[in-house]
């Protein structure tokens, strides 16, 4: 049996001569016994392929194909079709939260109205140690070069207002007031 | 197209994720004894069972039917069995069944004397299983899906990315091969 023939039985025996071409074999195997041996012989692989055991896939292994899935879902970006499920909502103005853009403010805010208090503290002579109760006072002498502020300057309710006018004032305008009463200050001793 | 298989495989892509469940019970003892006859690891085979239906799963959304579903999923666990083989520490021991080789046995007449591998295979009497294991991995995989999975030439050539001459060709060195080693008669 020549290599081409016997190629040309693997075709029959899959089914893939055509349909002529499988006729003229067939009649040459009835006629030649060495022909209808090979095809058996060939044949016989393919039922021996057929009748090899077959493992059972384990019963934990769908299990595990599930966790992985799960992992999956879990590691992906929510696709078009989930967001059109449940639509994401818009940010209310830009993707940064209201508590996020102002505390910066409010943060500078506060600075400028410490150091505002301190200045005034210092240019009384005094600074003001935070504790619980009544904070007691400690005499320090003025920094050489300054003098202690008048007493109109020492008004609480003057103070407070400096701090209700530094809380609406950017830091740069709180600088620019606190300059200008170095000025007044300036014209008033001198 | 539209065989049952593909059926269920559009309910999944549609949202039916108990598709999804008839699939793997219905695909995946056979999926798995393909993958365990190309990598010869039953720990591995497993792992490639998995590999297989969680690229189904990953492509449900892009899924067309163009093909049958045999087709289809063979093809994707012939891809993680080809990877697998292809891995370095597994490239070294699949040497020897290289392609290069494959091809070197395209001139061989039927009355050549067996490989080394074959002979062992009868000596050890593990028959057809070794004798299959010692095929080169295409002529395996080709082999395979024909006569045990019954996919057509053109089927196995889509699996294989190769022509429907080129699977003719490895199915049948594969097959006269086999039956040197003593064939279905093991």
């Amino acid at each position: 049996v020549t290599p081409e023939l016997e190629a040309k039985l693997s075709a029959l025996l899959d089914g893939e001569l055509p349909p002529e071409e499988a006729a003229a074999l067939r009649e040459e195997i009835a006629r030649r016994p060495e022909l209808e041996a090979k095809l058996a012989e060939l044949s016989a692989v393919d039922e021996g392929l057929r009748a090899l055991p077959v493992r059972p896939v384990p019963a934990e292994l769908q299990a595990r194909l599930e966790e992985r899935i799960r992992a999956e879902r879990r590691a992906q970006p929510r696709s078009p079709e989930a967001g059109r499920r449940a639509p994401p909502r818009a940010p209310r103005s830009g993707a940064t939260p209201g508590w996020r853009r102002r505390w910066p403010a409010a943060a500078l805010a506060a600075a400028a109205v410490l150091a505002l208090v301190l200045l005034v503290q210092l240019r009384r002579g005094e600074v003001q140690v935070a504790q619980t109760g009544p904070a007691p006072t400690l005499p320090v002498e003025p920094a050489p070069g300054l003098q202690p502020l008048p007493e109109d300057r020492l008004d609480p309710g003057r103070e407070a207002a400096d701090v209700a006018l530094a809380e609406d004032l950017p830091v740069i305008e709180v600088l620019d007031v606190l300059a200008e009463l170095d000025e007044l200050e300036g014209a008033g001793s001198g | 197209l539209v065989d049952d298989d593909v059926r269920l495989m559009l309910a999944f892509r549609d949202g039916d994720d108990g598709a999804f469940d008839a699939l793997f019970e219905r695909w995946a003892g056979r999926v798995l004894r393909f993958v365990e006859r190309m990598v010869r690891e039953p720990s591995v085979a497993e792992e490639l069972v998995q590999e297989t239906f969680l690229r189904v799963w990953r492509a449900r959304e892009r899924y067309q039917p163009e093909a049958r579903f045999s087709t289809w999923i063979f093809t994707i666990a012939g891809n993680a069995a080809r990877n697998e083989l292809r891995r370095p520490f597994r490239a070294a021991a699949h040497d020897s069944l290289d392609e290069e080789r494959e091809g070197a046995k395209l001139e061989v007449a039927a009355d050549d004397p067996p490989s080394d591998e074959l002979v062992d295979a009868r000596r050890t009497g593990q028959g057809l299983e070794a004798a299959l294991a010692a095929l080169p991995e295409r002529q395996r995989e080709a082999l395979w899906l024909r006569a045990v999975e019954g996919l057509s030439y053109a089927e196995v050539a889509e699996a294989l990315d190769t022509s429907e001459q080129s699977v003719k060709a490895l199915i049948h060195r594969a097959r006269v091969t086999l039956a040197r080693a003593g064939g279905g008669t093991s």
